[in-house]
């Protein structure tokens, strides 16, 4: 893989580094691969935003980096490096004082990702009792501090209370108290505000990015939504079909795409100060992970593609403004101008 | 919680005189007079109208329901035609009898038809699984008097570890416990193999392994305690059944429990007494399913603020 100098370098003091990950889906067409040789790393306090269409692999990459990808899916290869070890080698029982603990995830749906037949409060303090090793009090009595971090109102009462009588919002807050309960280093928020309103939505990003500030953990943020990321990221990686096709800080990429994927993304966001018509759209449809296009997989839908493009694009280092980055695309190699 | 309760508590007493009203329709119905049954053909017309009198049978039917309510309300249902003996008496002690072989057929049927079906789901199209499904089909629709004869011929006459009949030791409650509890181990664990597997394909189940939970504590206390929902349900029908249709297996077994007792007053055509096992079986199933609907509340605290405060 082409690197920069300026990359190796700040590999070296990354918290967190993914190295080829590969994960499969065994289906009745065969090994599907859901996320296809995805390096990238994470340095202490940052954010990087994880952008792409539904499934292109931004929540099995999350998944597998918390090895709790489950039947039929399976890690096949690659590194996760995490303080110094290989979180892939690591026995389960060793894994699992990781993750809650150093590395916490919050989930998409919080309706359901909350267990409706225990207390909030029980369900927090669990975390404390089994990485902190609390008692049964002195942890109900942070699971109550940890909901009035969360902005929680009347926290002593709603420790009590069950999922089902909190809002979408609240339970929401419930699950970063429950992540962030253990002060973990890395955070991974799964599309974290996608069941939620509008209005919601930004009060819990920016309680993310509050948190975050005051804990110093690494914010990895998965979304679909180009404005969550324009909210809170400091870098940016752009997937589709289980590959980072480009990564660049936040500014560089969201002004100035290079990969005629992040270009098209970019597009059709709907504009308020443009007068259009129609909505723009990208043409054709994300790939059947089962069937693969030959090549690089945007290329059936590119408008740019060549007869090169239907040979593997490797990653490619390119000029950022405000920082290092990569795209993975013909255009930016070479042999494009010949082909 | 506490309106719910008393909310099914009133329900019940709505049944139960609901059920009183049919078990007295049925007798009255039911051919044959109760006085000729009792004196047979020998006695004066007379002598039977003098019984009938005796026996307030005489008396309007309204009147006749009235007294058997306000009787049975005091927990006295009449005397057996034929021992004298007051039902009320007779009921009280089979029961014992019936208890001791509903509740280990039931702890059986519990302890291993959970743990057969929580493996089972865990170990989803293994060996395990494939075992427990079969075994699960067979003993569903094998009859029970059928097992109760293969059980008395191997374990009783060919191996001789149990008695196969009659209530001597504790030793003979082992095989009609078996037989009995064997179709209710098999529903529970399909039950149990279902809603665990649903359970554990839930969004909260992968939150509890992400917060580094050991797997052990991960199924036991996330999922088992959701996934007991449907399995209170099957287990409280159950235990209703148990209790009441023990018929098959007490007579196959002599054991002098209330089912036994039911099949012996039908055949002599012992109405108080029939009457008696008819309205102990309804208030045992009415009973069984208020302790269950109870227990969902406290289980599921949906249930509880939904159809409580």
């Amino acid at each position: 893989m082409a690197e920069t100098g300026e990359l190796a370098g700040r590999r070296e003091s990354a918290l967190l580094e993914v190295r080829g990950l590969r994960t499969n889906f065994n289906t009745k067409h065969g090994s599907v691969r859901a996320v296809d040789d995805i390096s990238f790393s994470m340095a202490r306090g940052e954010t990087v935003g994880i952008v792409g269409e539904s499934g292109c692999g931004k929540s099995v990459t999350a998944l597998s980096i918390m090895r709790l990808i489950s039947e039929p899916g399976r890690v096949e290869g690659g590194e996760v490096l995490f303080g110094g070890r290989d979180l892939l080698k690591l026995s389960q029982s060793e894994m699992r004082k990781i993750r809650g603990n150093k590395i916490a995830m919050i989930f998409q749906e919080p309706m359901t990702s909350l267990n409706p037949v225990l207390t909030v409060g029980s369900q927090i303090s669990e975390v404390l009792r089994l990485h902190e090793r609390l008692n049964r009090r002195d942890a109900a009595a942070r699971a109550v501090e940890m909901l009035s971090v969360v902005n929680i109102p009347a926290p002593e009462k709603r420790v009590h209370e069950y999922p089902h009588q909190l809002s979408g919002g609240m339970r929401q807050r419930v699950m970063i108290a429950m992540a962030l309960c253990c002060k973990p280093d890395v955070l991974i928020c799964d599309e974290p505000t996608t069941a939620l309103d509008v209005t919601i939505q930004a009060q819990i990003i920016s309680l993310i990015e509050d948190l975050k500030d005051k804990t110093g953990a690494a914010v990895m943020m998965i979304t679909h939504d180009l404005g969550v990321i324009s909210g809170i990221s400091d870098r940016v990686i752009v997937m589709y079909s289980g590959r980072i096709i480009e990564e660049g800080t936040k500014m560089d990429v969201l002004t100035n795409p290079l990969h005629p994927y992040t270009e098209g993304l970019l597009n059709a966001i709907p504009r308020i100060d443009l007068d259009c018509d129609e909505l723009k759209v990208i043409p054709g449809m994300v790939p059947n992970p089962a069937f693969l296009p030959e090549g690089c997989h945007f290329r059936p839908r590119c408008a740019d593609a060549r007869g090169i493009c239907l040979k593997e694009p490797q990653p490619v280092a390119a000029a950022g403004n405000t920082g290092p980055r990569t795209v993975r695309c013909w255009k930016y190699l070479p042999d494009w101008r010949s082909a | 919680m506490a309106t719910y309760i008393l909310k099914r508590l009133l329900q019940t007493v709505i049944v139960l005189w609901g059920v009183s009203l049919v078990t007295f329709v049925l007798m009255n119905v039911v051919p044959g007079d109760p006085v000729l049954l009792m004196l047979e053909k020998r006695a004066t017309p007379e002598a039977v109208e003098r019984i009938r009198h005796e026996m307030g049978l005489d008396r309007p039917k309204t009147t006749q329901y009235f007294d058997f309510v306000s009787k049975a309300a005091r927990l006295d249902l009449g005397r057996s035609y034929f021992t004298k003996e007051p039902v009320m008496t007779a009921l009280t002690r089979r029961f014992g009898v019936t208890l001791r072989l509903a509740s280990s057929a039931y702890a059986i049927a519990l302890l291993l038809g959970i743990s057969a079906g929580v493996a089972s789901a865990l170990q989803r199209g293994g060996a395990f699984d494939s075992l427990v499904r079969g075994g699960a089909v067979i003993g569903i629709s094998a009859p029970v008097f059928w097992v109760a004869i293969i059980l008395q011929m191997s374990f009783g006459l060919r191996l001789g570890w149990f008695p196969i009949s009659g209530i001597r030791s504790d030793w003979s409650f082992v095989l009609p416990a078996i037989a009995l509890g064997i179709r209710y181990m098999a529903s529970i664990s399909r039950v149990t193999r279902t809603s665990m597997l649903e359970v554990i394909s839930q969004d909260y189940i992968r939150t509890a392994r992400a917060k580094g939970l050991a797997e052990r504590v991960v199924i036991l206390k996330h999922a088992l305690k959701n996934a007991l929902i449907p399995i209170i349900t099957l287990a409280g029908s159950e235990l209703g059944n148990l209790l009441a249709g023990s018929m098959l297996t007490e007579w196959v077994f002599a054991i002098p429990g209330i089912g036994k007792l039911m099949v012996d007053s039908i055949l002599m055509r012992d109405l108080p007494m029939l009457q008696g096992t008819v309205l102990y079986i309804a208030v045992v199933f009415v009973l069984s399913n208020l302790t269950v609907d109870i227990s969902y509340a406290f289980i599921d605290p949906r249930i509880r603020y939904l159809k409580g405060d």
